[in-house]
This record gives C-alpha cells, sequence and structure tokens, in this order.
C-alpha cells in the first residue's frame, strides 16, 4: 500500500491522489450508511414498546431486518460480495421509483372504484356535486365543471404566457447584449424559486382587488356586448368579483413563464450559428432571421417547453385555489368563478369523506392521466428536438 | 417601392425587438411586485419581538379598542423543519443511489424505463401525490399495518414530500455523475478497486458538489409545497413535543407548516393572523430564493439544473 500510494499521489492529479486515500482505508460512506441501518434498528428495538409499535404484526421482523441488513454490509464490505450487493441496493432504489409509480396509479383506480362503479362514463359529463342532499336523495357527484375549468384556466395561462416566454426567449438569445444575458435570465428563473403559496397569496390581496376594481369591468364594459363572443366576456351573476377564471389564468401564465421561457431559451441556443449567419448575409432583418431560421429549427423544442409548461398549469393547486372562486359550475364567461380539479379537491378535501373522497380520488385519477399525458408528449419533443431542458424537468 | 419594402421590414424587426424588450418587463414586474409586497408586508412581523420563537396569538380582531398580540410562528417553523428533514432523510438516500444505478450500471431498458418514470413522475402534480399517499396509508390502516393516527400525520406527509423529491433527486445526482470522465473511473478499476468503491470514492466525491446542490434544490421544493400538506397535515397552532419515552409519537402528531400556515392565515379574518402570514411568506421566500441563488451559483457553469 505504501508503495503504492507514494509514487501515486505525487504527479498525476486528483484521480490517484483519491485511489490512494480509499486504499489507505478512511470511512467510507458505505460503512456509515451500514453503520446507520444497525443503529436504525436497535433503536426501533429499543424505542418501540407495543404499545406505541410502529407496525404492530411487524415491528420485531423490521428491526431484526435492519440489523441484518446493517451487518451483512459490514461483513460484505470486505468480501467479494461486496460489488453485487452495492449494485443491487442501486437496482432496488431504482425499481422503487417504477414501483411508486405503478402502486400510485394502481391505488387511485382503486379508490375511486365506488364512483366509477356508481357513475360510470356519466361522471364526467354531470355538474353535479351533493354531498348532503336533502332526505331520501341521493348523494351525486361528477367531474364536468372542474375538468373545464382545468382545461380553460390552463389553456389561458397558455394563451398569456406562451407569447410572453418566447418573447423572453428570443430576447435573450437573438438581441439581448451579452452582459444581460445571464442576469436577465437568472432573474426570470427566480420566478420558478417562489413558492405557489406565495403567488396564492399575491393573488388573493393584490391581483383580485385589481381586477375587480381595474381590468373586469373594463373587459365587461367593452367586450361584453359584442355580439357572437360578449358571451365570454359577460359579468358573472355575482358582479365582477375579480375571483374567476381569468384571474387564474393569469397567475398561472407568471408561474409557467420560467419553464417555458428557460427550455425554449435551450432550443433557441441549440440552433447553428450558420443557420443565423446564413440568413443574415442574405439580407434578412433580425425578426426574419428568428422567424425563418431560428425558430423552425427549434420547433419540436418550442412545442416541448409549451406541453411542459400546460403540464404545469394543470397541476397546480394553491395559487388556483386561492383566486378562482371554488364554484362547481360551467361559467361560459371568463369573468365567472368556477374551479379546477386540483383546486376542487384541495378546498373539499377536509370535509369529505365516505363516497365524497371516492369521488375526489377519482378526480385525481383523471389528474394524473391529463398530466401523465402531457409530460409523455413533451418528452418526446424534447427528446425530438435535441433540448437539454427537457431531461431533467 | 423597393425602398419602402425595406423600410418596412427593418420597422417591423425594430417593433419585434421592442416586444420582446417588453416581454422580459412584462414577466420581471411580478416578480418584483411580489417581493415588494411581501417585504412591505412582512418586514412589520418578522421585526416583531419574539415571532421566532412563539407561538401563534389567539383569534383578535381590534374590536373596541383592545390591542392584539403579534405572537409568533414557533409551531409553523418546527413542523416545516421536521417535514423537510424527515423527507430529505427518505429521499436524498434512495434518490442518490437510484442516481447512481442509473449513471453507473443503468445502460439498459431497465434503466431506460426508470428513466422515464422518474421524467414522468416529475410531472405529476403535488396534490396527487397527496392523496396517492393518503389512499396507501389509508388501505395500510383498514388492513391493521399501521394505526388510523399515522393516516394525518408528519409522517404521512414526509413520505409525500419524499415522493415529490425523488425524480429530481435521481435525475440530477445520475447527471451530475455523467459528468465524471469514463477515464477516471478507467484510471481507478485499473489500479483493482472494486467497482462499488470506485462510484463512492472516486465518481461520487468528484461529483459531490453537484448532487449537493440538485439535492438542495429538490429540498428547497419539498419545503414550498403546500398542497400535499393540505391533504395530509392539516395543520396545528401548537408546537410538537418530542416525548423521550415515546420517542416515534411524534411521527404521527399533526404539526403546523409555513406554506399551511400561510394559506390558512391569509383567509382568517383577523389583523394579527393575517399579518403573521405575511410574515411567514417574507420568511418562507428568503429561505428558498437563498438556497435557489446559492445553487445557481454553485452550479454556473456546470449544468442548468433548471427548478421547476
Amino acid at each position: 500500500m505504501a508503495n503504492l500510494s507514494g509514487p501515486a499521489a505525487g504527479g498525476r492529479g486528483r484521480t490517484r491522489a483519491r485511489v490512494a486515500s480509499v486504499l489507505s482505508g478512511r470511512p467510507l460512506f458505505y460503512s456509515w450508511l451500514a453503520l446507520t441501518l444497525v443503529v436504525l434498528g436497535l433503536l426501533v428495538v429499543a424505542s418501540l414498546p407495543s404499545s406505541a409499535s410502529l407496525l404492530p404484526g411487524l415491528q420485531v421482523t423490521l428491526a431484526e431486518l435492519l440489523i441484518a441488513l446493517g451487518l451483512f454490509m459490514l461483513v460484505a464490505r470486505w468480501g467479494r460480495l461486496a460489488d453485487p450487493f452495492f449494485e443491487a441496493l442501486t437496482f432496488l432504489s431504482t425499481l422503487l421509483i417504477l414501483i411508486v409509480m405503478a402502486v400510485g396509479a394502481a391505488i387511485l383506480v382503486d379508490a375511486s372504484w365506488p364512483t366509477m362503479q356508481q357513475y360510470g362514463w356519466g361522471f364526467l359529463t354531470g355538474n353535479q356535486w351533493v354531498p348532503f342532499p336533502p332526505p331520501n336523495l341521493p348523494e351525486v357527484y361528477s367531474g364536468l365543471p372542474v375538468i373545464y375549468g382545468t382545461l380553460l384556466v390552463a389553456g389561458l395561462a397558455m394563451l398569456i404566457g406562451v407569447p410572453l416566454s418566447l418573447g423572453i426567449a428570443m430576447f435573450l438569445t437573438e438581441l439581448s447584449p451579452h452582459v444581460l444575458r445571464a442576469p436577465i435570465s437568472f432573474l426570470i428563473e427566480l420566478l420558478a424559486a417562489i413558492p405557489s403559496v406565495v403567488y396564492g397569496v399575491w393573488g388573493l390581496i393584490v391581483l383580485v382587488p385589481y381586477m375587480s376594481a381595474n381590468v373586469d369591468p373594463w373587459i365587461a364594459n367593452h367586450l361584453g356586448g359584442v355580439p357572437v363572443i360578449g358571451g365570454a366576456f359577460a359579468p358573472a351573476a355575482n358582479g365582477l368579483s375579480g375571483f374567476n377564471y381569468l384571474t387564474a389564468g393569469i397567475i398561472l401564465a407568471i408561474m409557467v413563464i420560467p419553464t417555458i421561457s428557460s427550455v425554449t431559451r435551450e432550443a433557441f441556443a441549440a440552433v447553428p450559428k450558420d443557420q443565423r449567419e446564413a440568413a443574415l448575409s442574405l439580407g434578412a432583418t433580425r425578426w426574419e432571421t428568428t422567424r425563418l431560421a431560428v425558430m423552425p429549427y427549434a420547433r419540436r423544442g418550442m412545442f416541448g417547453a409549451i406541453t411542459l409548461g400546460l403540464g404545469r398549469a394543470i397541476g397546480e393547486t394553491i395559487a388556483v385555489v386561492l383566486v378562482i372562486g371554488n364554484t362547481f359550475i360551467v361559467g361560459t364567461s371568463l369573468l365567472s368563478p368556477g374551479s379546477t380539479i386540483a383546486a376542487w379537491i384541495a378546498n373539499n378535501w377536509g370535509e369529505a369523506s365516505g363516497l365524497q373522497r371516492n369521488a375526489l380520488l377519482e378526480l385525481g385519477l383523471i389528474l394524473l392521466v391529463m398530466s401523465v399525458a402531457i409530460n409523455v408528449g413533451a418528452r418526446f419533443l424534447v427528446r425530438q428536438s435535441g433540448a437539454r431542458g427537457g431531461a431533467r424537468a | 417601392m423597393k425602398f419602402d419594402r425595406d423600410f418596412r421590414r427593418k420597422l417591423l424587426s425594430a417593433a419585434v425587438s421592442v416586444a420582446a424588450l417588453a416581454c422580459v418587463g412584462i414577466a420581471l414586474y411580478p416578480l418584483a411586485d411580489i417581493l415588494y409586497t411581501c417585504i412591505v408586508n412582512g418586514l412589520p412581523a418578522i421585526t416583531s419581538p419574539g415571532f421566532f420563537t412563539l407561538n401563534p396569538p389567539l383569534p383578535c380582531n381590534n374590536v373596541g379598542g383592545q390591542s392584539c398580540s403579534q405572537g409568533g410562528i414557533y409551531p409553523m417553523l418546527q413542523g416545516t423543519a421536521l417535514l423537510v428533514g424527515l423527507s430529505a432523510a427518505i429521499a436524498l438516500p434512495i434518490g442518490i443511489l437510484a442516481g447512481i444505478y442509473l449513471s453507473e450500471y443503468g445502460h439498459n431498458r431497465f434503466g431506460d424505463a426508470a428513466r422515464f418514470a422518474a421524467d414522468v413522475l416529475a410531472g405529476v402534480p403535488s396534490i396527487v401525490f397527496g392523496i396517492i399517499v393518503f389512499s396507501v396509508f389509508f388501505e395500510l390502516d383498514q388492513a391493521g399495518v399501521i394505526r388510523a393516527y399515522y393516516v394525518l400525520s408528519v409522517l404521512s406527509a414526509s413520505v409525500a414530500l419524499a415522493l415529490i423529491m425523488l425524480p429530481i433527486v435521481a435525475r440530477t445526482a445520475e447527471e451530475a455523475l455523467r459528468l465524471v470522465p469514463t477515464t477516471t473511473r478507467e484510471a481507478a478499476l485499473a489500479l483493482g478497486l472494486p467497482r462499488y468503491r470506485v462510484v463512492l470514492r472516486i465518481v461520487l466525491s468528484t461529483s459531490r458538489s453537484a448532487v449537493i446542490t440538485g439535492s438542495l434544490l429538490a429540498v428547497a421544493r419539498a419545503m414550498g409545497e403546500t398542497a400535499p400538506l393540505i391533504i395530509l397535515d392539516p395543520g396545528n397552532i401548537f408546537p410538537m413535543v418530542w416525548d423521550p419515552s415515546h420517542p416515534t409519537l411524534i411521527l404521527h402528531s399533526v404539526s403546523g407548516s409555513l406554506p399551511l400556515g400561510i394559506y390558512n392565515d391569509i383567509q382568517s379574518a383577523y389583523p394579527n393572523w393575517i399579518a403573521d402570514a405575511w410574515g411567514m411568506a417574507l420568511v418562507l421566500i428568503l429561505i428558498m430564493l437563498s438556497i435557489s441563488i446559492a445553487a445557481r451559483l454553485a452550479l454556473r457553469n456546470k449544468f442548468s439544473v433548471v427548478m421547476r
């Protein structure tokens, strides 16, 4: 060992120094993990009187399992088993990700089985939610208003957020001076670091009163009377409260901007310089270069970014529940209160039990299916485009 | 006329450039306004004496000129610390081990499937994780495996937060480990080291800072999650007490937490609770922004993890 560490640590850089330090036998992460398991097992044995057991039927077995696993790992460290054992450990951790996905989907199907049995496909098209019916009448649950609300609010968020994000991405890759690129994209990505509950609080205290006092009356007065499309801008039955689809859509638009703009920016940045130079040398202006040479090249990346943003908008809960008014109706006007799947679950979970909880779980299953479909689509598009952002969203 | 057409084209290009700049301004305005609003409303609260050490005040309406006490947010800080600590203790070891598998062993169809599953899981809304964990704990309770008080508890909420962190940790760890050159691994293997030691002592410690940064971003994300807590840990205005004679008791208590405290208090009718909500919002923003900024600065020029 000594003759190895001498020359190895001397010349050729860090790798050999590391190898030397390993051979000199400093404690390993692995040993610590093994020791932790043993101690954890002993703790479980020591700390769980039968009255307060974590797993009534299994507690002794579990503790023994932990101790045995830890001891085995300690022994295996010196043995030939260490390598396959470590690989198996990492394999099991990875398997857990697949198990989570399978079990999660299965348990939601199982939990929403009662309402599936009772309402069938009618659950998707009904618009009543009656958890406490008058005597002798059955409870009624259905999903259309919140499914509609989810799609409408997410659509509004895309309508507002996508042009803004594309503009930002274009500014950052094509127009901005180099000095400003890093700071501006840093600030834009800070939008993603603000927790959603703070967006909700800001929406409730700042945006809702502002919409109610300024924006909503203007929309209702100027667009509400237009034939054909006027209905979409008419005031709601309860007036212009500010709690409506439009406010929720605006909040979500702000929240998806960092996602869409950063992935689009990466897609734009991945376009070869030759593309731009070819267009510029033909006399194209900046905008023509972007439109004709950059955007077609980055098209899939852009669509992937938009789909990722849509996936985020569709599942947002807290920011929406605070500003949308939580009403179970299919509102034809953007100024009407409503709800989304996630918001409706959050708003009703506390009081729900029995069949109502099953109905909320079925709504959750619908949301899961929607978000998985959107994300699979997004990953497919982003991967095809070669933009690096999609893989780790 | 040719001149006119060129002029129009240049005008259009300039107009689009101005519009793109305006997009940046429109996006940054809410950021500035959110920070400004939280600082203006939150600063009086967090500078009041005992804000970090007292329990929340009694509801108080300022009726009849009585003065309301400001109180503090100690139970929420304690709850968030326990929730984040527990979920990190569950998710980080598993996530990093999974990242090791994906980077070092998983160049096969199983690895591709797991990568795909992690990407899909990362896009599942957090409230869905909340109701999934609720259903699992509820079924376990029905089957008699666990006690009913675990269904709504710090433990179940931590499991949900851990599931939210898991795919993020695994994928960022994988990307960090992949950046270590293959020649480094080969050099170590050629010296006769077993593979697990190469992975742990050479590969993992070379990419240590990136793995830690990715984990920090995941922790920050878990800290700000509210939706799973609405389902699983519906809030408490008293601090949890650790009883050495029943050490696991604390795991099935219901805790307060910063995000849920903000959510509940901002909707209340009491001025002193609303003031506390702003204070908590400012505290949460400061913690999350500093983690995020530190992580981004540390990661600059290495790889761009986007926190979504």
